[in-house]
């Protein structure tokens, strides 16, 4: 049992944080929310420069060699600043299926992913609430030796600026996993049509229209589609996981520093039992959900660690929505105007939630895997 | 990081499992009888055994008696001690009072205890809270006045021990009532046959018997005196250096948890087995994910402790944890099922030997240790670095 980082580990955590301070801050999120531009081009040029967006990524593609934790502690730390950023979903996510895959196409896209040349979501879920394979009705008909979409997806994250989208379609009538398939399709194809819709956070999210699209390359085998997802999936949302841990941290830091210096009643208001307990029980949601967190890390290569990761996505869902609250308490009416920062971490934690899985999702995933078959 | 056990902890850990499988027969320790003399016997029994395998004072030094091990494989064993329901309460000598005996206690009480704790010998009561000092622990009234070679005690104690009865007391006194409450607090280590001392005993609503214990004019040498004269209070907060990881009682609910899951399987309601009704399914997610944060808290606990990283308001989050779940743990039992979670043992359909309706009543057991509202105030303040 080894709960420390090791050195190397240490080394990229406050080298990532040195980073983002100086190219990161709560500006640069008011800068692309009221700009509408999705995420920051400063910011995702400066990573790619510092090889951030190699992270994980095979050498052999110009990545820098990195596992589950290293990706997990930059997750981290792009949460603490809720830097605005495709990381996970272009690099931990779409990064991880397209290095998967050995064709030129896609080792291209990953070279491209790695120089900051390009963005790529990863165009799953529809109009169903579900994010399991039942939910994926999009069209893929053959057409000579390709193919050609028709259907509608929807909460595509980072789908409003992203420059290809791997698109999870149907080959065929089957059901469940039968015929499906990974598709990537260049933004600007034809009979593709990208719609940005407003959400709570900066606006990051797409409908994507595809009517009779032609894509560039097909993943994979025809119909081994949800099986290739499974891994970079898993990874996606233990990155996510402590992204959104992450910015909780600075939220809780924010509360506790307030508490601290705020005075009411003649007295600091940390030094009230009603703010300092409820400052206490964030502590300690925040050091479970870190847990189930590194838990999910260390087991991320056996064959049950998919349950460790919904018992961390689930908690963290309920309990980051949980902190959020208790802080807003404690900032009451100041963290309530938009000059506020910490309004900035509500509402984006408020949306990572529903990526990669909501609660209920991730809850049933545990059900299946750890309850039903228990005894 | 990891959690991963060695190949060794591991086997250690079996080890344990198995020992406890074979001795923590069902009606082995019964709750209503924790007074007889019967169940002294079989606990002694037990002890003796936990003794023998050096197990009982397992990170003793081995000319105590002791087991020698580290902190790791210490979890372990309470890990597992908790998990078959072991009788914990009889571990209080090893686990709270030898180490402070070890730490700053003299080197004739050294010899006189030590090796007998670990050899599961003798009964050692804590004897501390008083009835006006409860969270307020330094606020305590008993009085030790010096009188030639003698202390004489006076004052009464409450809530302590257990069902045995006890050779000696581990007492928190003040010997000065003219210092701030903090300073004039000295600790000693008294014969419980010394004249004087009347114990009645009071019945908890769960678990094992409680006392009171009463002081009139109880003469005790001075070299009962243990640490340093007036400094009882520091000595009274470096008793928790031990194994404090709080594994022991995770891992007691999660043995609950697994026989509920079970009975979940057999049991049924408006004619479909519980483990196929959705509500129950989601509530035992929730408490298996609960459960599992929960134990990873104890063991970052154990990794700080055993590497030699300072230990702050983490082992107060476990407890927070602890107290915080307990009652909601209750709360989803009695949902999931419903009337058969009342049954006491002798009830005809009880479960798991009554030991569900067990935890319907330990469910308001959460002030053992320092209640909630103490726990939480040392993670705002040592924590955080909230002010007071």
């Amino acid at each position: 049992m080894n709960l420390s980082l090791n050195e190397a580990q240490e080394m990229l955590r406050s080298s990532a944080r040195e980073f983002l301070s100086e190219t990161s801050s709560p500006l640069v999120v008011r800068d692309v929310e009221a700009t509408g531009r999705g995420y920051s081009r400063d910011l995702w040029q400066s990573m790619a420069g510092l090889g951030w967006l190699g992270l994980g990524l095979p050498e052999s593609a110009g990545g820098m060699a990195g596992d589950m934790t290293d990706i997990a502690l930059f997750a981290e730390e792009l949460g603490r600043v809720v830097a605005p950023a495709p990381w996970i979903s272009t690099v931990v996510w779409a990064g991880s299926l397209l290095a998967n895959d050995s064709s030129d196409t896609a080792q291209e896209l990953v070279q491209r992913i790695i120089r900051g040349e390009i963005t790529v979501a990863v165009a799953n879920r529809e109009a169903d609430l579900g994010y399991g394979p039942d939910t994926i009705t999009l069209k893929a008909e053959q057409d000579g030796d390709s193919f050609r979409l028709s259907g509608e997806k929807r909460f595509v994250m980072d789908g409003a600026e992203a420059d290809y989208f791997i698109t999870v379609g149907r080959v065929g009538s089957g059901t469940g996993e039968e015929g499906i398939t990974l598709f990537v399709v260049e933004s600007g194809a034809e009979g593709l049509r990208v719609i940005p819709q407003p959400t709570t956070d900066g606006d990051t999210q797409a409908v994507v229209q595809y009517d009779n699209v032609r894509p560039v390359a097909v993943l994979g085998e025809v119909g081994q589609g949800w099986a290739l997802l499974e891994e970079p999936t898993r990874k996606a949302t233990i990155a996510l996981t402590a992204w959104m841990l992450g910015g909780a941290e600075t939220a809780a830091d924010m509360s506790v520093a307030y508490a601290k210096m705020r005075v009411q009643f003649g007295r600091a208001i940390g030094s009230f039992q009603a703010i300092s307990h409820k400052l206490a029980d964030v502590r300690w949601r925040l050091d479970a959900i870190r847990m189930l967190v590194v838990k999910a890390v260390s087991t991320f290569d056996d064959a049950d660690n998919d349950a460790d990761v919904s018992a961390a996505k689930a908690y963290g869902n309920q309990w980051i929505g949980w902190v959020m609250h208790r802080c807003h308490e404690v900032f009451a009416g100041a963290g309530f105007m938009k000059i506020h920062d910490l309004q900035l971490y509500f509402r984006r934690l408020l949306v990572a939630a529903s990526w990669l899985g909501d609660e209920q999702y991730h809850r049933r995933n545990v059900v299946n895997r750890r309850i039903r078959n228990a005894a | 990081m990891d959690f991963k056990l060695t190949p060794e902890q591991e086997a250690f850990r079996k080890e344990v499992a198995d020992f406890l499988k074979a001795e923590m027969t069902p009606g082995k320790f019964i709750e209503e009888a924790a007074q007889s003399p019967e169940q002294k016997a079989v606990l002694d029994d037990f002890l003796k055994k936990l003794a023998a395998r050096r197990w009982l004072a397992i990170s003793w030094p081995e000319e105590y008696n002791g087991g020698g091990r580290g902190l790791v494989d210490h979890a372990i064993f309470n890990e597992q001690m908790g998990y078959y329901h072991a009788p914990s309460e009889a571990l209080v000598p090893v686990t709270i009072i030898g180490p402070a005996i070890k730490n700053f206690g003299t080197e004739q009480q050294k010899r006189d205890h030590l090796t007998r704790i670990a050899s599961g010998e003798g009964v050692y009561w804590q004897v501390w809270t008083e009835p006006d000092s409860g969270s307020d622990l330094a606020s305590l009234k008993t009085s030790a006045v010096r009188d030639g070679d003698d202390y004489v005690i006076n004052g009464q104690k409450v809530f302590v021990g257990d069902g045995r009865p006890p050779d000696y007391f581990y007492l928190a006194a003040r010997t000065d009532p003219n210092v701030s409450k903090h300073r004039g607090i000295s600790i000693f280590l008294v014969d419980r046959h010394t004249p004087g001392i009347n114990i009645s005993f009071l019945e908890p609503v769960a678990g094992w018997m409680k006392n009171e214990v009463f002081f009139d004019d109880v003469r005790i040498p001075a070299s009962s005196l243990m640490g340093e004269l007036n400094n009882g209070w520091s000595h009274m907060r470096d008793t928790l250096s031990n194994e404090r990881s709080g594994i022991h009682a995770c891992s007691e609910l999660r043995r609950v948890f697994d026989d509920t899951v079970e009975l979940c399987h057999e049991m049924k309601r408006d004619g479909k087995l519980l483990i196929e009704n959705e509500h129950v399914q989601n509530r035992l997610a929730d408490l298996r994910i609960e459960l599992d944060a929960w134990t990873a808290l104890c063991w970052r606990v154990v990794h700080m402790q055993s590497t030699g990283l300072p230990v702050v308001a983490e082992a107060s989050i476990v407890a927070v944890q602890r107290k915080d779940f307990l009652p909601r743990f209750q709360a989803a039992l009695y949902d999931i099922l419903g009337s058969y979670a009342i049954l006491k043992r002798k009830s005809m359909y009880t479960l798991t030997e009554g030991d569900i309706e067990m935890w319907m009543r330990e469910s308001i057991h959460t002030h053992g240790g320092g209640t909630p509202e103490i726990q939480r105030n040392v993670v705002a303040v040592r924590g955080l670095g909230l002010p007071r």
